[in-house]
């Protein structure tokens, strides 16, 4: 226990004096850098939710963001409203599209081996942005909004500030997220879930009934993140892919079922993504780090357990 | 009063249940029988863990028979498991409010269950803010008691309760047994007979998915067949 | 264990085994249109085979189309650079794609489950990512183009490399089906610590599966790349090659040699028309195709055939 601690302790310690030397070095590398944290720790958060605490994979995660933003976009421009308040539909409708994937799909696959869901899942996923591709085509779209380009200036640097929004909304999923586990009698029955289904069972939980509705919880706070998401970056039907990756990723790092820790996890990586983007010629390998260093995480990850 | 009326039932090729009748009513009832007779069956049976082909399950005139274990649960039957079945990362306090939480009618009365629960087994009350997996076999057995109790059932069923258990555990474990009997309806699957046969009124042994005696405890104790084939000498 | 052979598996064998060549010569007397089709059915069953190979020993890749795609580049490069005659450059492509997961699977195999599967689908994103960026060799998002196509265009020439690729392909997963190779493999996929305890080495078993699979992934890239005589990060590493030799072989059947196969034949045709109909999104066909064969048949074509002919010969 004080080997972690110490061990987590000079960690800290490394991420405070880079962040430090970052923030000397340039200045907007840090903004940034807390700004996509915020992006990746609101995507990866549901994920830990059905990955860590009811032990669900689900490699559709990313597609759900995307279909989420496809149908905001849709009702936005149809209705002629902001996103934000065509996200008042979309987040109940993912909520239902929830509950569908988990009644057709997931739920035949919950007890059988880890593989089978994976496959499964994977085939959801394709079938999610295959469909979007039928129906709108691989063109990228997009929503101009005013109120994105807002920025600020300190000092001699300035830079955009809508991107905070994000770091606030992981924030608002974190604490939500947090609250309904520790609080509500549905958190806790799906805690007790993910611990041991059979027991549950035993107590008096209806054990489908909370994979769906922690399913279904998943895809709805998709259909908020996906809004969020879409008001800032152009989507195609792909998109999602890269997030499902990156949100498996931020999960194992943080460690299966820690949910704080996604944040700081997402930091690490949101801010040595950035810091190889402002090295010149260094944009086009952002993405290569980040997966390098996902790659050692898992790597690390995995030697421990089985140790 | 738990009622079971010929039911029928099979779970894999082990542990089939052949047209089989028995009752709990206030009292503490024994099942016993070897391994593979059918005792872990009947349990997940009256569970609603495997389809009964034919007969009915009661619970005090109300048919209980397949349906969903939760229901069967909140309706006022209570399991402790072979394996316990514990939440292993949660404390001992999460582990009996989590049950009570998930019944109705123990929901509102939580806080008083558990100090009875906790003066029933004060060890429980001792070890509350550690963790489930941190203790023992026997504190684990006590905690799986325990957390079944939380429900405030009207039946508490327990399978193989004594098993893994140290001598001196097992006998704390069914005098403990042998008060509560006062309070609820009692049905303990046991392969330990001879220590279960002091707390139970009555008992049924089960062979092959069927009765093969009942009586009460201290005819079964002085069966000549039983005596030779779960007593020893 | 094997069941001893019936009188009537060895029909079934005598029939599927005439029907099989005849269904691969046919394309050969049947012209250029055919022996397209017939090309892109036999490069996703080699995937598809090479697939259920590792699959067998209960690792699970999503990384096929970053083998597909490192091999189509290493037999451009190597065209391009040095000069090398087309057919040569399918050879480089195996060995240094067979290098490359040497490397990357000496690491990467210890992880089990959702975390190598997971894996997997970020190493066919690095290798992406790697040459994108290395302009000056690769050609960068631009790719690179050949002067030439292999055996220059000619259908019937190309259509039978891609036969005997698939024929080799089709044994090696036999070898994999027989002796210690499968053993070791059905032995790790069903209970590691058991294999362990029978004193298997898991890991290299693993590393065989691992690197064999790979090349053969890598060969068909290079000959993929070969017939159309370029590259682009974006097409040669395109989650096609991922999606649909899974399909194939979650529909012709997992965990055999003939699973693939027939999933190939049989959805390979019928992809080609699709494309015909629905231009954008047909792939939807092959993510509905892994949902509805897990739920609904997860034994795949195969399974069913076998369940069939056991009901028979009991009967």
């Amino acid at each position: 226990m004080s080997k972690t601690l110490r061990l987590q302790i000079i960690l800290g310690g490394c991420v405070v004096v880079a962040a430090v030397l970052i923030f000397l070095w340039k200045p907007t590398v840090l903004i940034y850098g807390v700004q996509r944290a915020g992006l990746y720790a609101a995507i990866a958060l549901p994920m830990a939710l059905i990955l860590g605490v009811v032990h669900i994979v689900n490699l559709a995660h990313g597609e759900l963001m995307m279909v989420a933003a496809y149908i905001t976009y849709y009702l936005s421009r149809s209705l002629g409203v902001d996103p934000f308040v065509a996200m008042l539909i979309t987040a109940p409708v993912m909520f239902g599209v929830g509950i569908l994937i988990y009644k057709l799909t997931i739920s035949h696959a919950v007890k059988g081996p880890e593989l089978n869901q994976l496959i499964l899942t994977f085939g959801v996923a394709m079938v999610l942005s295959q469909l979007v591709n039928l129906l709108t085509t691989s063109q990228t779209r997009k929503i101009s909004l005013d109120y994105v380009t807002a920025s600020a200036t300190i000092g001699e640097t300035s830079f955009g500030t809508y991107n905070f929004l994000f770091v606030g909304l992981a924030a608002a999923v974190l604490i939500g997220l947090q609250l309904f586990l520790k609080r509500t009698r549905l958190g806790q029955a799906a805690t007790a879930v993910g611990q041991n289904p059979n027991g549950a069972e035993i107590i008096g939980i209806d054990v489908q009934r909370t994979y769906t509705i922690v399913v279904a919880i998943a895809a709805g706070l998709m259909g908020i993140i996906g809004t969020f998401f879409l008001t800032k970056f152009s989507i195609f039907p792909a998109v999602g892919g890269a997030y499902t990756m990156k949100s498996f990723c931020l999960v194992a790092m943080a460690g299966i079922g820690n949910l704080p820790m996604i944040v700081v996890s997402s930091l690490i990586l949101a801010v040595a993504e950035s810091s190889i983007q402002a090295i010149p010629g260094g944009s086009g390998w952002a993405p290569l780090v980040f997966f390098a260093l996902i790659i050692l995480v898992i790597m690390t990850r995995s030697f421990r357990r089985s140790s | 009063m738990l009622k079971i009326d010929s039911i029928s039932c099979s779970y894999g090729r082990l542990g089939v249940i052949h047209d089989l009748s028995m009752e709990v009513g206030a009292e503490s009832v024994g099942l016993f029988g070897p391994n593979g007779a059918g005792k872990t069956t009947l349990v997940n049976a009256i569970f609603g863990m495997v389809p009964v082909k034919s007969g009915t399950i009661t619970l005090d005139g109300q048919d209980i028979t397949g349906k969903p274990t939760h229901e069967i649960v909140r309706s006022g039957v209570a399991l402790v498991p072979q394996a316990r079945e514990l939440f292993p990362f949660m404390t001992v306090r999460e582990n009996l409010m989590v049950a009570a939480e998930q019944v109705p009618h123990a929901r509102e009365r939580s806080s008083e269950t558990l100090e009875e629960v906790v003066s029933i087994f004060p060890i429980l009350g001792e070890r509350s803010r550690q963790l489930a997996v941190t203790l023992s076999g026997g504190q684990q057995r006590m905690l799986a008691v325990g957390r079944s109790l939380m429900a405030r059932p009207r039946v508490l069923i327990l399978d193989e309760p004594s098993l893994g258990l140290q001598p001196s555990i097992v006998h704390e474990l069914f005098s403990i047994l042998g008060e509560m009997k006062k309070e609820i309806s009692i049905l303990v699957a046991e392969q330990n007979v001879r220590e279960s046969l002091r707390s139970v009124d009555r008992g049924y042994v089960l062979e092959n998915g069927r009765i093969v005696i009942a009586g009460s405890a201290s005819e079964l104790a002085h069966d000549p067949e039983v005596e030779r084939s779960y007593l020893g000498l | 264990m094997k069941p001893t052979r019936t009188t009537g598996s060895v029909i079934a064998l005598w029939v599927f085994g005439v029907l099989g060549v005849f269904v691969a010569v046919l394309p050969l007397l049947a012209g250029p249109y055919a022996q397209a089709i017939g090309r892109s059915v036999l490069t996703y069953l080699i995937l598809a085979v090479s697939w259920d190979m590792l699959i067998r020993s209960g690792q699970l890749s999503f990384g096929i189309a970053g083998f597909f795609g490192l091999g189509s580049y290493a037999a451009v490069m190597a065209g391009k650079w040095l000069g090398m005659a087309p057919i040569l450059t399918l050879l480089l492509a195996g060995v240094v794609v067979a290098l490359v997961a040497a490397a990357v699977g000496s690491v990467v195999l210890r992880l089990r489950g959702m975390y190598f599967a997971i894996t997997t689908l970020a190493l066919a994103e690095i290798f992406r990512i790697i040459i994108r960026n290395w302009n000056n060799f690769t050609g960068g998002p631009n790719g690179a183009l050949l002067s030439g196509v292999i055996f220059g265009g000619n259908a019937a020439a190309t259509y039978t490399l891609m036969l005997v690729l698939g024929v080799l392909a089709i044994a090696a997963s036999e070898w994999f089906e027989h002796g210690k190779m499968h053993f070791a493999l059905t032995a790790i996929r069903n209970n590691e610590v058991v294999a362990k305890s029978s004193g298997i080495n898991i890991y290299r078993y693993l590393l065989i599966a691992f690197v064999i699979t790979s090349a053969m992934q890598g060969v068909v890239g290079a000959s993929y790349a070969q017939q159309f005589g370029f590259v682009t990060p974006e097409s040669s590493f395109h989650m096609n090659y991922t999606l649909i030799p899974l399909a194939l072989a979650l529909f012709g059947g997992m965990y055999t040699s003939w699973g693939p196969v027939v999933g190939a034949v049989i959805l390979g045709v019928l992809g080609e028309y699709l494309k015909l109909y629905i231009p954008y999104g047909h792939l939807i066909v092959y993510g509905l195709i892994i949902v509805l064969v897990l739920l609904l048949m997860p034994k795949g074509i195969v399974g069913l055939v076998r369940a069939r002919m056991r009901e028979v010969s009991h009967d």
